[in-house]
C-alpha cells in the first residue's frame, strides 16, 4: 500500500507539490488526474524515490521511502510515461539484468520473463536489439521489466501512450488482474476515460494542491454524471 | 532563398542564445577555438621544419616536399569522405528535426541546400581550420609568400565540395538499399581504423631516421610510403600541383586545373542536387530501423563466476559499449597509439646521447612513468568519466531498483580499473624491456603504476558525477570536466616524480655501484613512497566519499 503523509515538492520557489495526503490501500487502483503541470509527474517520482520531498513523507507497505528507500523500492514496480530503456540490449537481456538489481535468481528470471513478455505480446522480439523497437514496444517491454519481481505496488505514469487499441486492452486487463491478486496500482494520466474505466478512488490535482479525491462515485453528483464533468465542474 | 535566409538566420541565433545563456557554453567553445589554434600553431612550426628540413636537400628537396604535402593532402580527402558520409546521414536522414522540415510548406530544393551546407560545415570545418597552417607552412618554407596564397586558401572551398559530392552520391545510393544507421556505423568504424593504420604505418616507417645521413638509404623507404595514388584526374592532383605552379609564377597548366577543380565542384553539386531530386523522398520514406537479433551471449556466460547482480551490470555496461561500433572501433585507436608508445622506446637512440647511461635509463624511466599517468587519464577520461553519464535517461531503471548509489560505485570501480590496471602493468613491462632501468626503479615503476591506475578513474568518476544531467547525451571527449581531471593527474605525477626522483636519486647511486645504500638514505626513500602512498589513497578515499555524495544528489 502507498501513503503520503504532508508531501511537498518545491523547486527553488516554484510549488510543485503542496501537503499531499493520500492512501491507497492493497488491492487498489488510484487514479490521479489533473491539467497539464498540475503536479502529476512529481508526486509519481515522489512515492518512487527518483526526487526527494521538500517535506512530508512517503511509506511503501509501511517502509519509509526516506529512511529504508532500498527495502521500500523491493515492492514497486515503475512503468514511466516515457520508456527510456538500455537501448543496446534485447527485452531479454533487460529482464535479466531487472532481475539481478532485485536479488533474483536466474531461474527465477527466466521461469517469469517468457510469461511475462508473453503477456505484454513481446516475446517474438525477445532477442531483438531495443534500438529497432517503436514507442509502444518499448513500452510493453517497460511494463514487462515493471512486473518482473512481482512488486505489490505498481506506479504508472501515462500508462498507455504509445500502445495501440489492442496493447490498450492488454494493458488494462494486466492492471485489473494484478489489482485482483491483491497489489496496489497508483496510475497517472490524462484519459479520464482511462481512470473511470480502471480506478477505485481518484485524486484531482491542480498546480500541485489535492483539491478532490475520494471513490468515483463519492465524487459525482448524479449516477450518471462522467468523470469528464466532474473534472471541468471541479476546474469551471 | 528566403527559406535559407531565415534558416541561416535562426541558426545564428540559437548559437548566439546558447553563447547567452549558457556560460559552459561559451567556456566549451573557448577551449575548443583555443584548442584548435594551439594545434594549428603546433602543424605550422612542425611542417615549417620539415619543409625548410627536405628543402635543403638538393635536386630531390622540392620532390619530397611536394610528395608530403600530396600525401597530407590525399589523406584529408579521404577523412573528408568519410566524415562527409557521417555528416550527411545525420542531416538527411537522422536528425530529430526532419519530420518537422519534411512537413512544411519548404521545397526539397531548399531543404538540400540547408542540410547539405550544414553537413559540409560540420565534417570540413577542421579540415579548413588546419590547412591554412600546412598552406603557409609550405608558402613560407619555400620563400614564395604572396597573394598566391590567399587564392591557394580560396581553392579550399572547391577541395572540400569535391569530397563532399562523393559521399552525398555514396549515402543516397546505398540508402536506397541498406538503413542509413549502417552506412553511418559502417563509415565510421572504416575512418577509425584509416586513423589507427595510419597512426601505425606513419611511425613504423621511423621518418627522424631522414635527419641521420648515414641513414640516406632509408630515403627510399620514405618515398616508398609517401608513394600515393596520383592520377591527373584524382583531385588532390591539381590541387597540389596549382599550390606548386603559384610558388613559381604563371603557367598556363595551373589555369586548366584551377578550371578543372571548379568544373568538378559544380559538377558535383549538380549530380548530387539531381541524385537529392530522385532518391531522397524514396530513401526517406523507406527509412527504418535495423532491429538486429542476437542469438548467443557468450559474455554471459564468460562471466559466469560473478555474482548475480554484478554479472548483469557488467554485462549491461560490457554490451553497451561492444554493441556501439563507435565505442569499440576506439579502442583500435588506443592499440594503435599503445603500439607507437611502445615502439618509442624501442626506438629510442641510447647510444647517440651524450648523457651516462645511468642518468639516461633514471631519466627515461620517470618519463615513462609520466607518460603512463598521461596514457591512463586519457583512457579514463575517454571510457571511465562519462560511465555514469551514459546510463543516460534509462537511469530510472537502476534509480527505481533496491540498489544503492554507493554499491553502483563500487561495481563501476571494480569493472574498470582490473582491465586499466591490466593494461597498465603490460605497458610499464614492455616498456622497461627497452629502458632496462635499475631494479630500484623498476619495481618503483610498478608500485607508481598500480598507484595512478587506482587514481585516475576515481578522479575521473568524481568529475563524470558532477553536476550530472541525464537528459544531456554524454560528451565523448570528456568535457571540461575531463580536461580537469587529466590536469589533475598530469600535476600529481609532475609532483610525486619530482619528490620520487629527490629521495631515489641516492639509492639510485649506490644500487648501481653494487653498494647497499645507508639507513638514513633508505629512510628518505621508503618513508617518501609511504608518505606518498598513504597521500594519494588519502585523495581517493576523499574523492570516493565525494563521488557517492554526488550520485546520493542524483534526481531525475
Amino acid at each position: 500500500m502507498i501513503r503520503c503523509v504532508n508531501l511537498s515538492k518545491f523547486y527553488g520557489n516554484v510549488r510543485a507539490l503542496d501537503t499531499m495526503n493520500i492512501g491507497v490501500e492493497k488491492g487498489q487502483i488510484y487514479g490521479l488526474i489533473g491539467p497539464n503541470g498540475a503536479g502529476k509527474t512529481t508526486t509519481i517520482k515522489l512515492i518512487t524515490g527518483l526526487i526527494k520531498p521538500t517535506s512530508g513523507k512517503v511509506f511503501i507497505n509501511g517502509l519509509d521511502m526516506g529512511k529504508d528507500a532500498l527495502q521500500a523500492k523491493r515492492y514497486i514496480g515503475y512503468i514511466p510515461d516515457e520508456p527510456f530503456l538500455y537501448e543496446r540490449l534485447t527485452p531479454s537481456e533487460l529482464m535479466d539484468f531487472k532481475g539481478s538489481l532485485y536479488d533474483m535468481t536466474q531461474k527465477g528470471i527466466d521461469s517469469k520473463k517468457w510469461e511475462l513478455l508473453e503477456l505484454v505480446g513481446m516475446s517474438e522480439y525477445k532477442n531483438d536489439l531495443i534500438e529497432g523497437f517503436s514507442l509502444g514496444m518499448k513500452q510493453r517491454v517497460a511494463i514487462a521489466i515493471a512486473l518482473l519481481p512481482s512488486p505489490g505496488v505498481i506506479i504508472v505514469d501515462e500508462p498507455l501512450v504509445g500502445l495501440d487499441p489492442r496493447g490498450m486492452k492488454r494493458v488494462k486487463e494486466i492492471f485489473f488482474k494484478l489489482a485482483k491478486e491483491g497489489a496496489t496500482v497508483f496510475i497517472s494520466t490524462h484519459m479520464l476515460n482511462v481512470v473511470e474505466e480502471l480506478a477505485d478512488r481518484v485524486g484531482v490535482l491542480n498546480r500541485g494542491k489535492l483539491i478532490a479525491e475520494g471513490p468515483i462515485d463519492v465524487l459525482k453528483n448524479s449516477k450518471d454524471e462522467k468523470l469528464e464533468t466532474i473534472f471541468f465542474r471541479l476546474f469551471s | 532563398m528566403r527559406y535559407l535566409l531565415n534558416y541561416f538566420s535562426l541558426r545564428l541565433t540559437m548559437f548566439r542564445h546558447s553563447l547567452r545563456h549558457h556560460r559552459k557554453e561559451f567556456i566549451r567553445y573557448g577551449l575548443f577555438l583555443s584548442f584548435f589554434l594551439f594545434v594549428s600553431v603546433v602543424i605550422f612550426v612542425l611542417l615549417y621544419k620539415a619543409f625548410l628540413f627536405f628543402n635543403s636537400f638538393e635536386i630531390i628537396g622540392e620532390f619530397l616536399i611536394i610528395k608530403l604535402i600530396s600525401t597530407i593532402f590525399f589523406v584529408f580527402f579521404i577523412f573528408l569522405i568519410l566524415s562527409n558520409v557521417n555528416s550527411l546521414v545525420k542531416w538527411f536522414f537522422t536528425k530529430n528535426d526532419l519530420p518537422f522540415v519534411l512537413t512544411n510548406p519548404v521545397s526539397m530544393t531548399e531543404v538540400f541546400f540547408t542540410r547539405s551546407l550544414e553537413a559540409l560545415f560540420e565534417s570540413s570545418w577542421a579540415f579548413l581550420l588546419f590547412s591554412i597552417p600546412i598552406l603557409l607552412s609550405y608558402y613560407m618554407a619555400v620563400s614564395r609568400f604572396n597573394m598566391t596564397f590567399f587564392i591557394s586558401c580560396l581553392l579550399l572551398l572547391p577541395f572540400i565540395i569535391i569530397p563532399h559530392g562523393i559521399a552525398f552520391i555514396l549515402v543516397m545510393l546505398l540508402a536506397r538499399f541498406v538503413s542509413p544507421k549502417i552506412i553511418k556505423n559502417t563509415f565510421s568504424f572504416l575512418s577509425l581504423i584509416l586513423v589507427a593504420l595510419l597512426v601505425i604505418t606513419f611511425r613504423a616507417i621511423q621518418i627522424e631516421k631522414l635527419a641521420r645521413p648515414e641513414s640516406f638509404a632509408h630515403l627510399y623507404e620514405y618515398m616508398r610510403f609517401l608513394a600515393i595514388p596520383t592520377h591527373p584526374l584524382l583531385p588532390t592532383s591539381p590541387f597540389i600541383e596549382t599550390i606548386v605552379y603559384f610558388t613559381k609564377g604563371f603557367n598556363t597548366t595551373m589555369v586548366i586545373n584551377i578550371g578543372f577543380f571548379l568544373s568538378t565542384a559544380l559538377a558535383l553539386i549538380t549530380i548530387s542536387y539531381w541524385i537529392h531530386n530522385f532518391f531522397y523522398t524514396t530513401c526517406y520514406t523507406n527509412l527504418k530501423s535495423s532491429s538486429s537479433t542476437i542469438k548467443r551471449d557468450i559474455l554471459a556466460k564468460i562471466l559466469w563466476f560473478l555474482p548475480m547482480k554484478t554479472k548483469h551490470l557488467f554485462l549491461k555496461e560490457i554490451k553497451n559499449l561492444t554493441r556501439d561500433p563507435k565505442e569499440w572501433s576506439q579502442v583500435f585507436l588506443i592499440l594503435a597509439l599503445i603500439f607507437v608508445y611502445v615502439y618509442n622506446f624501442k626506438l629510442f637512440p641510447r647510444d647517440r646521447t651524450p648523457l651516462p647511461t645511468i642518468f639516461l635509463e633514471s631519466l627515461l624511466s620517470f618519463l615513462n612513468m609520466g607518460l603512463l599517468t598521461f596514457v591512463i587519464s586519457a583512457i579514463s577520461v575517454r571510457f571511465v568519466y562519462p560511465s555514469f553519464q551514459l546510463e543516460g535517461r534509462p537511469i530510472w531503471i537502476l534509480l527505481t531498483s533496491p540498489v544503492s548509489t554507493k554499491e553502483l560505485y563500487v561495481k563501476k570501480l571494480i569493472l574498470y580499473v582490473p582491465p586499466l590496471l591490466f593494461l597498465s602493468l603490460v605497458l610499464n613491462y614492455l616498456s622497461n624491456k627497452y629502458i632496462s632501468p635499475s631494479p630500484i626503479l623498476y619495481y618503483m615503476s610498478y608500485g607508481y603504476v598500480a598507484l595512478i591506475t587506482i587514481t585516475s578513474p576515481v578522479i575521473s568518476l568524481y568529475f563524470g558525477t558532477k553536476d550530472i544531467n541525464f537528459r544531456e547525451s554524454p560528451n565523448p571527449y570528456g568535457g571540461i570536466g575531463g580536461v580537469i581531471s587529466m590536469l589533475i593527474m598530469l600535476i600529481y605525477a609532475v609532483l610525486t616524480l619530482s619528490i620520487l626522483g629527490w629521495s631515489s636519486y641516492w639509492m639510485i647511486l649506490f644500487s648501481q655501484q653494487g653498494i647497499i645504500p645507508p639507513f638514513p638514505v633508505r629512510a628518505k626513500f621508503f618513508l617518501t613512497c609511504i608518505v606518498i602512498c598513504i597521500a594519494t589513497l588519502s585523495m581517493v578515499y576523499y574523492m570516493v566519499v565525494k563521488t557517492i555524495g554526488n550520485l546520493k544528489k542524483i534526481e531525475l
